[in-house]
């Protein structure tokens, strides 16, 4: 017993990481989000099940919109809204995305936006900016057969309400932004607060940390799926 | 008494004689008055004069010639069977061109020239049989008569006549720029109607897929059609790719043509440029034109390999796929074989890394491999991982990011990637033992931080800046790849800082085959590599010890530039890698071959920035391939910097004993083909090949082309050489030609000066003769004023 006591703790010792771990992943969020919103557990869970590593030291942190996106050397911000990223040029100009975070955007950022608003809604608003509008970007809905529902879990689809669809704004060839229901990063949180989970009251947990792994995974990784499906036709072209 | 001695001799002459003229003219002051003494000694005075300057002589030069001078002019008659059998005008060219040589000569006798003969036969007795080497002897010929005046007698009908715009020997002028008259005398049949291919030029390199340019000069020389359609080929490789019809119109003799071919293999091309002979064309060697082009794949296969998601290999993936140069296949080790996904496999769509497929089977067909924050001990076996190290060996490309996971102790030591990191642990193995157990009981995925491992520190600051480079670096193969990367200094260096690379401050970096292109600089002015580059083998190494890359996109001062800069960078690398270099650091120039006697000359010229660390690795390995044999017995030269010079001989290869027989003397065989390969390696630059390819010379004997006036235009553009077609005699202009040239060798005759001493200067002047009336004078005013007065 003793022996098979101490193999165990010997066993134990080779998992443990002892170091404070200060690379690795932290998500970023508008400080529009509640303070009190802490996502250990979902972090804790996404480092047991892949192999993103997310940062001991700071698994959340916090950015004010009002600093702007020039600054910005982040790539992924979490909003609870779009609004803070409406500008309108003058009085009854419709509102445009704001030319900041455009550029942002087209550095590289990704944003992760709750927001009430239909896909059509979205795509009239979103792709009437100059920038979108001459260069063929896509705004549409997550729908069956999308990466992101096949990127680590296979899922049926991303969680919503039936008044709500998840929708990706698509440029660049890539995926430049998600639109998600409104409540779902406080559905996700450590200890989600009743009225704030919006639709996502009524679901259990498991679907949500699916639909935000797989997300993480489409961000991270992009399409490289569609590698292995043409891959044998990609193996024989290079012969 | 000493100061007489050292008094110039002439000088004490000349004062003895003023002296005894002095003397005597007291004396005749004493004798015959002051009046009539004065007189006669001052006349005495004058007429002795001119004589006492000849104890005083004056320097004089003297200019003459150094020998007699008799210009020569240097005559080569081709006495092959042609020219003892054409008859023009009854007589065989033979004979016209004797006749020539002899008002030739009837011109030297006014000249005082000589005329000095030479016939072929008698250089090479090949011309006595059916076939005329011309280019051999024409070429010695020249050699020895450089500086003179030179006739070729011939009816160009030669056995390599698409050679003769090939000849490579410096045909004209002399040493100081001058041009001596060179004369061809043809005497062939000029062809009214004709076409013919000049100034072919291809680039070296092509890519599969993309459009290859040749540059053609059509050239016609019957005017009498104000338009004409002439067909022109494009052979690759001996099958027909492309046809254009070409138009001639208002008279116009020349059209500058240009084609677009599209070759979709790779590999070394072969490419004809043919015309569609006229009716009644008689001679066609001159209607196609040979080249040699390397077609390079479009897209580079990449396998890319990345230990985690992360940020950085989310960049990098677009930059990949958006690169239509690229095929990529990536993985992302998306669970650590501890992980737990909380779900049945069927709700995973995780596939298992196929490692074996990639590294047993398909490696070898990646042109590089990027392994991105990558622990290969934990997912590749020591022996894959030795494939991994053989394929960069054998000439494969290695882009290596660094990250939390890359650089593992596990990795560094006893594993083959020990064996193409291009730095040493400091300290030895002596610390080893203790990080290995270290990292076995923490099972840490990083290299803890721990002097002496090049541990990532997530939380350095760092601004990027160009590695400075030693003397020696600065001539690194790979100088171009720093030179690339240096070209976005500027945009590099606004970025305000990045964040987390590896230590590799500790580290003991080669100084053999490794360049360092970027550091880090500190907040503390301490420099930290950041980006560098290696070989091994024949292949190719970048390491990026960082995963920081994105951040150049992300952080950058202007938007608009910032991806820009970021992708300008990675395509440097893997253009370097991928070996996709727009100016390749070896390429074949020029690849041509030649008839000499029975052998076989190849020679091949080659450029590029690798060809000074080849003079300067004599030691480095050369394999040389010429037409499918492995030559060790050949000359190399480096006439400049970045020039090289290969050739050789494959002797007697023309008996018919031989597979390389042109052919019976009735019928040339077609064209065949020569390639030509030449692989270089040395430790510092890896291995490079240069390719290209020729056709064997085709040959003519002289039943089949007896003679070509368009062969004789040739060399007479060639050697810049006045063309006389069918001479009765020496015609005008070279009559006028060769006065003029003998007007100019005469005031050019070389002469000596000398230096004498002209003790009769006095007497070149008209005034001695004045100064001899003084002599008669001096008698009379003695005898007669002295009679006179007395």
């Amino acid at each position: 017993m003793i022996k098979g006591m101490s193999l165990s703790f010997l066993l134990c010792l080779m998992f443990v990481v002892s170091d404070s771990r200060a690379w690795g992943f932290s998500l970023l969020l508008s400080d529009d989000f509640s303070k009190t919103l802490s996502f250990r557990r979902m972090a804790r869970l996404v480092s047991e099940r892949t192999s993103i590593d997310f940062s001991k030291a700071s698994v959340v942190e916090r950015y004010s919109l009002l600093k702007g996106f020039d600054g910005l050397t982040q790539m992924w911000l979490i909003l609870p809204s779009l609004e803070p990223l409406m500008v309108s040029a003058s009085g009854d100009a419709p509102k445009l995305l704001r030319n900041d975070t455009v550029h942002w955007l087209l550095r590289g950022g990704f944003l992760f936006v709750e927001t009430p608003k239909s896909v059509e809604v979205l795509s009239k608003t979103l792709l009437s900016h100059p920038v979108f509008a001459r260069r063929g970007a896509r705004l549409g809905p997550v729908e069956v057969g999308h990466e992101l529902l096949q990127s680590y879990y296979l899922i049926d689809g991303m969680p919503a309400c039936s008044s709500f669809r998840w929708a990706e704004l698509r440029f660049d060839g890539r995926m430049m932004a998600l639109f998600a229901p409104p409540g779902f990063m406080n559905a996700l949180s450590d200890s989600p607060s009743g009225d704030s989970q919006g639709c996502f009251a009524a679901f259990e947990k498991e679907p949500l940390m699916r639909a935000m792994i797989n997300t993480m995974m489409v961000v991270l990784t992009t399409d490289y799926k569609k590698d292995q499906i043409h891959l044998p036709e990609i193996l024989k072209r290079m012969r | 008494m000493e100061m007489l001695l050292q008094m110039d001799q002439h000088v004490l002459l000349l004062g003895c004689c003023v002296l005894v003229v002095v003397i005597y003219g007291c004396l005749w002051v004493f004798r015959y008055g002051p009046i009539v003494g004065s007189l006669a000694a001052l006349m005495r005075g004058l007429w002795l004069l001119p004589f006492l300057t000849l104890l005083i002589p004056q320097k004089r030069v003297i200019t003459q010639a150094l020998a007699l001078q008799t210009p020569s002019i240097a005559v080569l008659i081709d006495d092959s069977q042609s020219m003892k059998s054409s008859s023009l005008f009854n007589l065989s060219a033979l004979s016209r061109g004797e006749s020539f040589v002899e008002a030739l000569k009837s011109f030297c006798v006014m000249y005082s020239c000589r005329v000095e003969v030479e016939y072929a036969s008698r250089l090479d007795p090949a011309f006595l049989s059916t076939r005329t080497p011309l280019r051999r002897v024409f070429e010695d010929f020249l050699l020895k008569n450089q500086d003179r005046p030179w006739f070729l007698i011939s009816d160009g009908g030669v056995e390599d006549p698409m050679a003769t715009r090939k000849w490579q020997y410096p045909l004209f002028s002399g040493d100081d720029g001058s041009q001596w008259p060179g004369f061809v005398v043809g005497f062939a049949k000029e062809e009214q109607r004709n076409i013919s291919l000049q100034d072919l030029s291809i680039d070296e390199l092509g890519f599969s897929g993309s459009p290859v340019l040749i540059n053609v000069a059509v050239l016609r020389s019957d005017l009498s059609e104000s338009s004409q359609t002439i067909q022109l080929a494009v052979l690759v490789d001996g099958q027909r790719e492309l046809t254009r019809n070409i138009r001639f119109d208002d008279h116009s003799h020349i059209q500058n043509v240009q084609l677009q071919l599209i070759q979709k293999s790779k590999g070394v091309k072969l490419i004809e440029v043919q015309a569609l002979p006229l009716p009644a064309e008689e001679e066609v060697w001159d209607n196609r034109l040979l080249a040699s082009v390397e077609i390079l794949p479009h897209t580079s296969s990449l396998l890319h390999i990345q230990g985690n998601p992360g940020v950085d290999g989310r960049f990098l993936r677009r930059f990949l796929k958006m690169d239509p140069r690229f095929d990529v296949i990536s993985f992302f080790i998306l669970r650590d074989p501890w992980d737990v996904p909380a779900g049945e496999d069927r709700e995973l769509s995780l596939i298992p890394f196929p490692v074996d497929k990639l590294f047993n089977e398909e490696l070898e067909h990646f042109q590089a491999v990027i392994l991105q924050n990558f622990r290969l001990s934990e997912f590749i076996s020591p022996r894959q991982q030795k494939q991994l190290q053989d394929y960069v060996e054998a000439g494969g490309s290695i882009l290596f990011l660094g990250g939390p996971r890359a650089f593992h102790i596990s990795d560094l030591l006893y594993s083959p990637l020990e064996k193409m990191i291009p730095f040493a642990l400091p300290g030895g193995m002596a610390n080893m033992s203790s990080f290995l157990t270290d990292s076995f009981v923490s099972n840490s995925l990083n290299n803890q931080e721990r002097p002496g491992l090049p541990w990532y520190d997530a939380e350095l600051s760092y601004s990027l800046e160009a590695a400075p480079l030693s003397e020696e670096a600065q001539s690194s193969p790979a100088i171009s790849l720093y030179n690339s990367v240096l070209s976005l200094k500027d945009s590099l260096q606004n970025i305000p800082s990045l964040e987390g690379m590896h230590r590799m401050e500790d580290m003991k970096f080669s100084s053999v085959g490794y360049l360092p292109i970027l550091n880090g600089r500190l907040s503390s002015q301490k420099d930290i590599p950041f980006l560098s580059a290696s070989y091994l083998g024949k292949g190719r190494l970048i390491w990026v010890f960082s995963d920081a890359l994105w951040q150049v996109a992300m952080n950058s001062q202007r938007w608009d530039s910032s991806r820009d800069t970021y992708n300008a960078l990675l395509s440097r690398l893997l253009q370097w890698l991928t070996r996709d270099e727009k100016t390749p650091p070896l390429a074949v120039e020029r690849f041509d071959v030649f008839k000499r006697g029975d052998s076989l000359e190849w020679s091949a010229s080659l450029s590029g920035v690798l060809v000074p660390h080849i003079k300067k690795h004599v030691s480095s390995s050369i394999e040389i391939l010429v037409c499918a044999q492995m030559r060790k017995d050949y000359v190399l030269s480096f006439p400049s910097k970045e020039l090289m010079l290969v050739k050789g001989e494959f002797s007697h290869i023309f008996s018919p004993q031989n597979r390389l027989q042109q052919g019976s003397s009735d019928q040339p065989s077609e064209l065949s083909r020569c390639d030509f390969s030449l692989t270089v390696s040395h430790a510092e630059f890896g291995e490079e090949v240069a390719q290209a390819k020729a056709s064997l010379p085709k040959l003519y004997d002289d039943n089949t082309l007896p003679a070509s006036a368009r062969v004789l235009e040739a060399v007479a553009d060639m050697t810049k050489s006045l063309l006389v077609m069918n001479p009765d005699g020496l015609t005008k202009d070279v009559r006028t030609s060769l006065q003029a040239y003998f007007a100019k060798e005469r005031s050019s005759w070389q002469l000596k000066e000398e230096q004498d001493d002209n003790a009769y200067w006095f007497f070149e002047h008209w005034l001695y003769s004045v100064f001899l009336l003084a002599m008669p004078l001096e008698v009379i005013i003695r005898r007669r004023l002295f009679g006179m007065w007395q």
